[in-house]
């Protein structure tokens, strides 16, 4: 167990951009949170914060009561938190297994046998279904299999908390709910803590227990999905305040 | 004895190095001078291909380092009495812990920007040179030590057979997947685990040891080291136009490229005299233009039969 992921107060400023305003959100180890918010809200600064690539600019990020938000990506990665790109980023150059294998290689920090990296990339290709795809350069997957190698490289870190920058989104109806079935068994197997930021309100829903909502770097909401999604205040900050039109 | 299955490419590349030491002590004094530059040339394009190709950093500066690392030998030689193989390990260690010293700064820039810094290093370096005393300032440390090519010889070809070891453990080995994915695509590397600062870094400082250590036995060949020699930015130029003809981060490319590049020189030197710069210009144009593999990536998408042999 890594324990806990916990963000306190979190801000962070792009010149005179306030895009976090003390944002606090916490997950545990194998729970999906959901985040969700208007664009521009935040989200992916956030996610940047917490996997690394990011500083903030005041508050902390604690993992399982280590101070984290200060270390080089590499070293966050090594303690258990990798994240996907929203625009997916293989290694263009690279087959499918080598963008895993470099994952697996590096991504926990430890010295260990190429053999045994290799059949670890091999295992996690198997899992996510690309492994009739192992041996294509990257650059040559389409736009779904792209998105499926972030979270097999994302997920052959060993990472005990996924981030999950709109892995859904673009895909259509039948391949959403595949792939929200191979999410489910790999995320059940492995037992991650996940955050999920996405648009597509149905993945969000039928995935994770709990959501956090912000809209312009604050939360404003907070609860289980199906209550959220009533809440007034992520209405109003989705379609705008209510509008009231004159009696005709 | 059981040879380990290494390929085509590190094999056809031991029995030529092989092939050179047996035979080069027999040939005439002019070849011999011929091989020695051609192999002092294609020594520092390896040192540049180790950077520079592997992952994609185009230093403008490695004349820094090799420069430095002739006068270490210099200095080595003359003022703390080395024999000149002290010489050119000295030459190599100032490279080394240069490289380190300078990348620790210059390897946060990326793209054109690491490109200028390291330019300005260039002219840093010649300018900070010209002011030291014990470095003889704009006279430079000649020496007094022989005419010894045989000595130059096998010392250029150990190092040379260093480098393309190294390169081949390098791209082989498990470094060589971070390598891979940081010349692809850096943050990205960053993002599962591969700590590209340190990676980097090690690269830099092998490329500028072995820059220093070849510009140790230039140092030597030419008895000395001198500012304006030494320190010329051409050399740079010379580097990065061998990898980009021979063919950027690949194992055989460096040594085809310098023979490129090399040994027409006696030709530019003897009749068309000064034109050398000219012909090595529209040649890096055109290959950078229409053959951005260079000769190993041309060769392996036009001539599979030969190309597929070739790393």
């Amino acid at each position: 167990m890594t324990g806990p992921l916990v963000a306190t107060k979190v801000e962070r400023n792009f010149g005179g951009v306030q895009a976090l305003r003390g944002l606090s959100l916490s997950l545990e180890e194998g729970q999906i949170l959901g985040l969700i918010g208007p664009n521009g809200s935040g989200k992916t600064t956030l996610l940047n914060i917490l996997s690394g690539s990011l500083r903030p600019t005041s508050g902390t990020v604690f993992l399982g009561g280590q101070r984290i938000d200060r270390w080089p990506t590499s070293r966050i990665v090594a303690a258990g938190i990798s994240k996907t790109h929203q625009i997916p980023r293989p290694f263009a150059t690279m087959t499918t297994l080598e963008n895993v294998t470099v994952a697996a290689m590096y991504g926990r920090g430890i010295r260990r046998r190429l053999g045994d990296v290799r059949a670890e990339a091999d295992r996690v290709l198997a899992m996510v279904g690309l492994e009739r795809r192992r041996a294509v350069l990257a650059s040559a997957l389409t736009v779904q299999e792209k998105k499926t190698l972030e979270f097999a490289r994302a997920i052959a870190t060993g990472a005990r908390f996924v981030l999950l920058d709109e892995i859904f989104a673009g895909l259509s109806p039948d391949e959403l709910r595949s792939a929200m079935d191979v999410f489910l068994a790999v995320q059940k197997e492995l037992g991650f803590g996940v955050l999920i930021v996405e648009h597509v309100m149905q993945a969000v829903l039928t995935l994770a227990e709990r959501v956090v909502v912000i809209e312009e770097g604050r939360k404003i909401a907070e609860g289980p999905a199906r209550e959220i999604v009533t809440d007034p205040a992520v209405i109003e900050a989705y379609l705008g305040p209510e509008v009231y039109l004159a009696p005709s | 004895m059981k040879l380990p299955r290494l390929g085509a490419s590190p094999y056809g590349l031991g029995i030529v190095l092989l092939a050179l030491a047996g035979i080069v002590p027999f040939l005439p004094l002019f070849v011999q001078a011929l091989v020695i530059s051609l192999l002092i040339y294609a020594a520092l394009a390896y040192s540049l291909n180790l950077i520079t190709g592997l992952t994609g950093y185009v230093s403008f500066g490695h004349v820094v380092f090799m420069g430095s690392g002739a006068y270490a030998f210099a200095y080595g030689v003359s003022a703390i009495r080395f024999h000149p193989l002290g010489g050119v390990a000295l030459g190599a260690a100032v490279g080394f812990v240069l490289a380190l010293g300078i990348g620790v700064v210059t390897l946060r820039f990326r793209g054109v920007f690491f490109g200028v810094a390291t330019l300005v290093m260039v002219l840093a370096a010649q300018n900070i040179v010209l002011v030291i005393p014990a470095l003889g300032g704009g006279e430079g440390m000649p020496l007094n030590i022989g005419f010894q090519p045989l000595g130059w010889f096998y010392t250029i070809l150990s190092i040379l057979a260093a480098e393309i070891a190294l390169t081949l453990w390098i791209t082989r080995g498990r470094l060589g997947y971070g390598i891979r994915a940081i010349k692809s695509d850096e943050d990205a590397a960053k993002a599962v685990g591969v700590d590209a600062p340190r990676l980097k870094l090690l690269l830099y400082g092998f490329s500028g040891m072995f820059a220093g250590a070849a510009g140790g036995v230039f140092a030597w060949q030419n008895s000395g080291a001198f500012p304006l020699t030494n320190f010329n930015l051409v050399f740079s130029l010379q580097m990065l136009a061998m990898i980009v003809i021979g063919g950027m981060g690949t194992l055989v490319g460096p040594l085809l490229g310098a023979a490129v590049v090399q040994l027409p020189s006696y030709y530019f030197q003897t009749v068309a005299i000064g034109t050398q710069l000219i012909f090595i210009g529209v040649l890096v144009a055109i290959f950078a233009l229409f053959v951005p593999g260079g000769i190993v990536g041309a060769l392996r998408k036009y001539v599979p039969e030969i190309g597929r042999y070739l790393e």
